[in-house]
This record gives C-alpha cells, sequence and structure tokens, in this order.
C-alpha cells in the first residue's frame, strides 16, 4: 500500500498518526494522510467512520465539540497546524467549507461573502478575491441582497464554497459539498471543485457520493471506525475490489456477511448515479 | 392633554435611555449568548466614576474617562471571567454574572455609601418651553444622545466588518471561526461597547429631576431587564421598542398614578414588569426575538 504514497515532504497538507478524542470516545487513531500541493485527495467512509472528525481536527473545531487531539500531528507547508484555533489555520491558508452549507441565514449573500473575508489581509485583496469568487459563482452576484437563508440548496453550496474562498486559501476543506443536492447541481458543484483546484488550490474532499468523489480526485483515503483501512490513487481504487464491494454498490455473492456499511453505501451510491 | 404630552415625552426620554441599556444587554446576549446579570453594576460603576472624577477633572473629561473605563470593566469581565470559565452551558455563565453583580455592586455601595453624588453635569435643572409643554433641558438631551448613539450603533451593525463578524459569531459561532473571525474578539469588544454604552445611560438616569448618583442607581437599570427581555433578547430592534415601551409605561403610570390610586402607590415602577409577563404570555419570544425554527 505504501508503495503508492505520496512522496514524503514538507509541502502540502499531512496529518501524521492523529488521534482524536471526544471526551473518553477515541473517534480517530493513527490517521495518516498527505495531500500533495495542487492535488484532490477524497476521503472515503461510512457515517461515523470519521470523516467530520478529521476535517476538524485540521481546521481547528474540535473544542466545538469538546473534541480534542490526543496525539499526532498535522501540518501545512511544513507548519504545525495542530493545536492552533480556528482562525489561525484560516490565516495560514487553510479553510473549510462546513458540512450542511451552514450559510449566515439571516445575512444577504453580499455579507456572507464579506464574512468570509474578515479574516484576509487587506482592503485590496478581499476586493480581488469577491472578483474572483463573482467570476466562479456569477448567480451570488445577482442575489448579492437577498438573504442567503433563501437561496436554494445548490446556490448555498455554491456561496458556502465562495465564503470560504473569499479568504483565498491555498487548501481547501469540502465537507460533504454535494450533500443533498439534485445530481445535475451535484455534477456544477463538482466542475467547481475542479476548477478551483485547476486555478492551484489543492482540495481535501469529503464526499458521501463515491462515484463523483473517485472522479474528482486522484488519490483516496478509507476511513473505518477511525482508522485508515485502504488508500490509493483513485484509478486503482476503482479497479479493485475492495472499494467496489463495499462503497460502488457492486456486491458479488459473498457479500451476504452482515456488513452494516453495505447497505448504507449501496443505497447512497444507487441514489447518485 | 398637556400633562399627557409631558408625561409622554418625559416617557420617550428615559424609554431612550432604558434602550441604550437593553442594547449593551443584547449585544452581549448575541455575540456571546450569555445573559450578563452584571450590567446593572456595569451601570453602576460607570455611573460612580463619572461622578467621582467631575469635581477634579470637570464634567466632560469625567465623562469620557466614566465611558472608557466602563468598557474597560466590561472587557475585563469577559476576559477573566467569561472567557476563562470552561463550563458546559451558557446559564451557568448567567449565574457567574449574578456572582460579578453582587461583588461589584457591593462594593461600589459601599464606597458610595449614603451619600448622593451629583454629576455636575452642564443642563443642570433648566427646563425647555415647546409650546405649553415644558421639559427639562436634560430630558432632551438624553432624547438626543441615546439616538444618536444607537443610530451609530445599529449602522455599525449593519456595514462594518465588526458588525458583520458580530452577526456572523451571533447565528453561528462554529461556522464563523471557520471563516477566521476570532470569537475571543468579537466577545471582548461586545462586552466593552455594552460597558460604554451603560455608562453613557448612568449619567442620564442620574441627571436632573434625578438629585443624582446613590446606592439605589442600580435599580433603575433593572428595569432595563424587561426592556431587554419584552423586546426580544436577541434583537437590537427589539431592545429599542423595548426600551420604549418601558419607559413610556413607567412615566405615564407614574403621572397618572393618582387617577390609578386602586392599583396602589408606586404602580410606575412595577408597570415595566407587568408589561414584559403580558408581552411574553402572548409572544414567548419576545416582539422581535427569533422564534426556534429548524430549518433543513
Amino acid at each position: 500500500m505504501d508503495v503508492t504514497a505520496p512522496p514524503p515532504g514538507d509541502a502540502g497538507l499531512a496529518v501524521r498518526d492523529l488521534a482524536v478524542n471526544y471526551g473518553p470516545v477515541r473517534a480517530l487513531r493513527e490517521v495518516t494522510l498527505r495531500v500533495p500541493p495542487g492535488s484532490i485527495v477524497a476521503v472515503l467512509g461510512a457515517n461515523g467512520a470519521g470523516k467530520s472528525t478529521l476535517l476538524r481536527a485540521i481546521s481547528g473545531t474540535l473544542r466545538f465539540h469538546r473534541g480534542s487531539v490526543g496525539g499526532g500531528v498535522i501540518s501545512w507547508a511544513g507548519t504545525r497546524l495542530s493545536g492552533l484555533p480556528a482562525p489561525a489555520v484560516v490565516a495560514r491558508g487553510v479553510t473549510q467549507v462546513p458540512e450542511g452549507r451552514r450559510v449566515f441565514a439571516r445575512m444577504t449573500v453580499e455579507e456572507n461573502l464579506r464574512a468570509g473575508g474578515l479574516g484576509a489581509r487587506g482592503a485590496k485583496e478581499s476586493a480581488a478575491a469577491r472578483e474572483e469568487v463573482l467570476a466562479l459563482f456569477p448567480v451570488l452576484a445577482e442575489r448579492a441582497h437577498q438573504r442567503a437563508g433563501l437561496l436554494s440548496g445548490g446556490e448555498q453550496q455554491m456561496l458556502a464554497i465562495g465564503r470560504a474562498l473569499m479568504a483565498r486559501p491555498s487548501m481547501l476543506l469540502l465537507d460533504e459539498p454535494t450533500l443533498g443536492l439534485a445530481p445535475l447541481v451535484a455534477a456544477r458543484i463538482a466542475q467547481t471543485v475542479k476548477e478551483i483546484n485547476a486555478r492551484g488550490t489543492s482540495v481535501l474532499l469529503i464526499e458521501q457520493n463515491v462515484t463523483l468523489a473517485m472522479s474528482l480526485a486522484s488519490y483516496a483515503y478509507v476511513l473505518e471506525v477511525g482508522e485508515v483501512v485502504l488508500e490509493g490513487p483513485t484509478a486503482e481504487l476503482a479497479a479493485g475490489d475492495e472499494v467496489r464491494r463495499r462503497y460502488l454498490g457492486i456486491t458479488g455473492p459473498q457479500d451476504e456477511e452482515p456488513r452494516k456499511l453495505a447497505p448504507a453505501r449501496l443505497k447512497i451510491a444507487r441514489w447518485s448515479a | 392633554m398637556i400633562t399627557f404630552l409631558e408625561l409622554l415625552l418625559n416617557g420617550i426620554s428615559i424609554g431612550a435611555v432604558y434602550a441604550l441599556i437593553a442594547l449593551g444587554f443584547v449585544v452581549i446576549f448575541k455575540a456571546t449568548e450569555v445573559v450578563n446579570f452584571a450590567h446593572a453594576s456595569l451601570l453602576l460603576a460607570g455611573g460612580y466614576l463619572v461622578a467621582r472624577l467631575q469635581p477634579v477633572v470637570g464634567f466632560w473629561a469625567a465623562l469620557l474617562i466614566g465611558v472608557a473605563s466602563a468598557a474597560v470593566v466590561g472587557a475585563l469581565i469577559e476576559f477573566l471571567i467569561i472567557r476563562r470559565a470552561n463550563v458546559g452551558s451558557q446559564s451557568v455563565l448567567a449565574i457567574v454574572t449574578i456572582g460579578v453583580d453582587i461583588v461589584l455592586t457591593t462594593e461600589l455601595t459601599r464606597q458610595i455609601g449614603t451619600e448622593i453624588l451629583a454629576l455636575g453635569d452642564p443642563w443642570g435643572d433648566s427646563v425647555v418651553h415647546l409650546g405649553q409643554v415644558t421639559i427639562a433641558e436634560t430630558r432632551i438631551v438624553a432624547l438626543f444622545t441615546a439616538a444618536a448613539l444607537i443610530s451609530m450603533f445599529l449602522l455599525a451593525f449593519k456595514y462594518t466588518g465588526w458588525g458583520i463578524a458580530m452577526r456572523a459569531t451571533a447565528e453561528d459561532a462554529e461556522t464563523a471561526a471557520l471563516m477566521g473571525i476570532r470569537l475571543g474578539r468579537v466577545s471582548l469588544s461586545a462586552w466593552a461597547v455594552a460597558g460604554a454604552l451603560a455608562a453613557v445611560a448612568a449619567v442620564f438616569l442620574c441627571v436632573f429631576p434625578t438629585p443624582g448618583l446613590d446606592r439605589g442607581t442600580s435599580l433603575a437599570a433593572i428595569k432595563a431587564f424587561p426592556a431587554a427581555i419584552l423586546g426580544g433578547l436577541d434583537s437590537t430592534t427589539g431592545a429599542l421598542a423595548g426600551g420604549l415601551i418601558v419607559g413610556v409605561t413607567e412615566a405615564l403610570m407614574t403621572g397618572y398614578q393618582n387617577q390609578l390610586a386602586f392599583l396602589g402607590r408606586g404602580i410606575g415602577d412595577v408597570a415595566p414588569f407587568l408589561v414584559m409577563i403580558v408581552i411574553l404570555l402572548l409572544r414567548p419570544a419576545g416582539l422581535f426575538g427569533t422564534r426556534e425554527t429548524a430549518r433543513v
């Protein structure tokens, strides 16, 4: 497995032997993964496997969930991220788009974008960021003065991504960006993620929609009950049996063993096809 | 009719002062979800400093120092106690603020003793005649000052980066942090602003026709609680409306208490709380408060 792992080095995002606890409950153990600069890496896994916990640990929001890093190191471009509060992580160029969009519903689209740019360095910088975001999502310019709560799900997701881009991150963490979106809208979001990545932003993607995640990412990790159980280039994973069997809903007769994950995955894969 | 207009005008003026206090209360609640029961003592601290300093440095300098100090006291409460208290729920913090209030108020009342401290304000006891309506100059100044401060605050809340950070935090603190907003700063600034507003309010609660600042001044501040609550604890508009409702109710009930003798003396002091109870029975979240709504 390690043969195909990205080369070691200081560049990009590196998570080494990460352990996370929620009180007495260990949510992650010895998770090691890398996101090389400029790449898209996906993290797959069932609900409760620890995907969101992984992102919280990187973005410094574990304390909002009474969780803490119990060991290991997270670093970005050679500087240590673990232990930093969320705003400091943003200041170092790593920004997370939260799961479930979490736009500021009572504020306008414009104000949401401004909120995203508050961590930026200057007025000039945030004006440039705003222009880029509006070029990427023209619909946000049309809806600038509408309350964010009144946008459709897809528009809210675009706003959530746009808001995160206002901080001009060099690394974007995406938590289930297509959750609950119609297939066409999900495809549009996927296209945008590709565009953002093409402009040089590295992406760590958590996605329920395995087909979509595999098509976007070049490398993927599979989490199960808090541990990395599988990793590799997405092309190889897609061709191999493991992921197909577990997550792509392609089952053979040998899969009659009562695996809790498989039926749920099966449903989602079918729904998103 | 003249009496009514006088009472109404007085009520609006005092209501605007209550609105200043309630606004601070609401800002703290929005930014930190803490119900700040120490607000009355913050107000007393600001007023006390103005009263003590004005013989030395003059009214305006004393006012400036008093307001700044109240802001610092507010910030210190946040920094030393609220931020460090590692408690599970914000309602515990509300009880912590009761403790802070008791400590601060006890010390200040000890300092004040039985004295009534004059504020040495330039308006004194002069009155203004608007047609047949007579009103104290201090009430007019109070009204305009409160209106100006409230407008400034609301504009800042709507348009500045600080305001956006405040509102974003109030709506969803975790996401605000993910956007790079420093929650500690937001919370600190909320407490400082609330302290400053309370100090200004203290001055107008103690000038003519009130004889001056005494140990009972913080009781007057307590009327701002129903103002904040009946308006809706998380609504700045609600604080304004609540302040005015409480001020006008109090002024009218006090002014007409001879006609309302069957309700007993001192109904004016009780009225704000009665109004609050009635409004909460009809609208549990207050006039402008956000009702708990779930959206998927």
